[in-house]
């Protein structure tokens, strides 16, 4: 080989190494980069380019300190170790192209050639404990941001469900307002007059019908209590009415109260409770002034009709009572057929009086005004001189007895209106006696228990059709096997009879099988039940 | 004599009446309507007065009113009369009449004995 072979054999030798070199940067795993004097970067390795981010011809060029965090830093560090005074690594914070902090250790050699500065060599190892902190830190902060995010998600979720209670409780409120508008009208618009205390005695509502009743204003009256309205003149009487010591409002149902000579109220209280709590009172005005007033034309004209009815009755009546007892008392005597002529025209005169007095009865019944004026009585007093009577009546019937039959001598006092008391056992009789021919009439007074008077009349006539008990006590009703007969009854009498007893919080009832007779009774209290009347 | 005075506009029941109490013993007067009736109280001063309600002129009640604005109402008062409706006998009651009698209800001889129980006999002077 000669020297030029052997210069070329080196040259290629040197070319081989320098792309050796080159190979082993490229394929170095550290990252590193040489810098000139003036700290400019001339040459990246391709591991420096993949932490950085930038490419080499972003790189070639750069003051090295630009690239880091803590620039002075760098910039210190290259002047020590140009200078010999450190060579070794650093803690320094890479910034890569996308501004990633990236802790690294900067590892500085310094270059010289012939005792020349030619540069410095930094690698950089990334200091893998603090990146591990830092992605720990990132991804817990990643973490909590996604919790974050999670709870203003919620925060978001309540805000909307809060809006969409707001917007409901908008809506309920509309809708409580429009109920309370509706009632406020129904208030105000209705036919009766109404009043409305709070619990503490305090007017809260007059309705305008109120208002013209008691001619009042509104205005002048709410939020006062009772003591205070009682001091105006037209409300006096229904404060009086409703309350007991002006006071307090106490319960009353349907009372009446006349206000003017031709008008009538009906006051009723009501006590309004939510669950156990009182809310107030109620107080309800009714006028019935229309009704009053019909009430008197009717009265007016029963008394009429009753007058008109019994005027010619009682002509009748007393003139053959008087033709009748002058023939008893006196010489000019009437012939037997005469006399049972005149008789038969006065019993006939006699039952259209009892008529005429059930139906008059009856429409008091029905007005509710059939007066009962009860007393303390020994209920013998009123029994004993109507069986008297009957005793003779039916001991002129052939075939017929009579047997008066008093469990007891004595019987305690019961409260009784007698007359109406009379009347109703009379009915029971004139019954027995009309559809009897045969047998016997027992009446007895007797006492089922320490707390009941009963009175009962048996007869042993042709009793009621079953199917047609549950009517008896009916208006006008009549049984078909009586009715058919030619046997005279209004129908009334049972009726009237019901009415009497119930009155005095007794009951009526009877027992009866067709063709063998029946037994009609009613049972007294000896002690009202307080809420009957 | 006792004195009673029948204030009556029918007249059968006015007739019949008054027979009745003369053959008692009684000095009877009557009147065939209210009017006359009032009259005839202040004329007569009866005893006793049976007195119907409903007659033309001038009624019962405005005969006891009468009566009492003239002060008259001490003389005793037996209501004679068909009607009879409770608030009539209220009525009457107002005026301190206690006794109403219904026509169809009572015989003459009843209303005597109704006359005796009030007043007295004829001649017994208490």
């Amino acid at each position: 080989m000669n020297n030029r072979e052997k210069e070329n054999n080196q040259y290629r030798k040197f070319e081989s190494l320098s792309s050796y070199n080159e190979e082993l940067s490229s394929v170095f795993p550290i990252p590193y980069c040489r810098v000139n004097f003036l700290g400019r970067i001339y040459e990246v390795n391709k591991a420096f380019l993949e932490l950085s981010g930038y490419d080499n011809f972003e790189c070639i060029g750069t003051e090295i300190q630009d690239m880091f965090l803590e620039k002075k830093e760098m910039e210190d560090l290259v002047e020590k170790i140009k200078t010999g005074e450190e060579k070794k690594k650093k803690d320094l914070t890479f910034l890569t192209k996308n501004e990633d902090p990236i802790p690294v250790k900067a590892w500085g050699v310094k270059l010289e050639k012939e005792g020349q500065l030619k540069g410095i060599v930094f690698a950089f190892t990334e200091d893998w404990e603090k990146r591990k902190i830092k992605r720990e830190m990132k991804a817990k902060l990643e973490e909590k941001t996604e919790k974050l995010q999670e709870k203003a998600r919620q925060m978001e979720d309540s805000r909307s469900a809060l809006l969409n209670i707001l917007e409901d409780v908008d809506q309920s409120y509309k809708r409580a307002e429009r109920e309370r508008m509706k009632t406020a009208a129904i208030i105000e618009n209705y036919i009766d007059g109404m009043f409305f205390f709070s619990s503490d005695n305090s007017l809260n509502i007059v309705n305008p019908k109120a208002e013209e009743f008691f001619d009042i204003k509104s205005r002048d009256v709410k939020g006062r209590t009772l003591s205070d309205l009682v001091t105006f003149p037209t409300l006096k009487p229904l404060i009086k009415l409703i309350t007991d010591d002006g006071k307090k409002i106490k319960d009353i149902f349907k009372e009446e109260l006349q206000l003017g000579k031709e008008i009538y109220l009906e006051v009723s209280t009501t006590n309004i409770k939510e669950g156990e709590e009182s809310l107030g009172t109620l107080v309800h005005v009714h006028d019935i002034s229309r009704e009053k007033r019909i009430e008197r034309i009717k009265s007016e004209f029963v008394s009429v009709a009753a007058h008109q009815l019994r005027t010619p009755l009682s002509g009748i009546k007393w003139t053959l009572g008087m033709f009748l007892e002058e023939s008893s008392e006196k010489k000019e005597k009437l012939d037997e057929e005469e006399k049972y002529l005149i008789e038969k025209a006065y019993e006939s005169n006699e039952r259209m009086v009892s008529l005429v007095n059930d139906l008059l009865n009856v429409s008091r019944i029905e007005e509710g005004r059939y007066v009962y004026e009860p007393q303390k009585t020994d209920i013998l007093e009123v029994v004993k001189p109507i069986a008297e009577e009957y005793e003779k009546i039916i001991k002129k019937k052939d075939n017929l007895e009579f047997k008066f039959n008093k469990v007891k001598e004595e019987f305690p006092k019961v409260e009784i209106d007698t007359e109406k008391i009379g009347i109703v056992i009379q009915n029971f009789l004139d019954n027995a006696i009309k559809y009897t021919n045969e047998g016997e009439i027992i009446l007895t007074v007797s006492m089922p228990d320490e707390e009941n008077i009963r009175v009962s009349v048996q007869d042993s006539g042709v009793g009621i059709p079953e199917e047609q008990q549950g009517r008896l006590f009916d208006k006008f009703f009549r049984a078909e096997n009586v009715a058919a007969k030619d046997v005279r009854g209004s129908g009334l009498g049972l009726f009237i009879s019901k009415n009497i007893v119930e009155a005095h919080g007794g009951e009526i009832d009877f027992e009866s099988t067709e063709g063998e007779g029946s037994i009609f009774y009613f049972t007294l209290p000896l002690e009202r039940r307080k809420n009957e009347d | 004599m006792k004195k009673v005075l029948i204030i009556e506009d029918e007249k059968m029941v006015r007739n019949l009446m008054k027979k009745k109490l003369l053959e008692r013993g009684y000095e009877v007067e009557i009147a065939e309507n209210g009017k006359i009736g009032v009259e005839k109280i202040k004329e007569f001063g009866p005893d006793l007065i049976l007195l119907d309600i409903i007659m033309p002129e001038m009624n019962g009640f405005e005969v006891l009113r009468a009566m009492e604005e003239e002060g008259l109402s001490e003389i005793p008062v037996i209501i004679i009369s068909n009607s009879g409706q409770p608030v009539e006998i209220d009525k009457v009651k107002e005026f301190g009449v206690e006794d109403w009698i219904i026509k169809t209800d009572f015989d003459p001889k009843e209303v005597i004995n109704k006359v005796i129980s009030e007043i007295g006999e004829p001649k017994n002077n208490n």
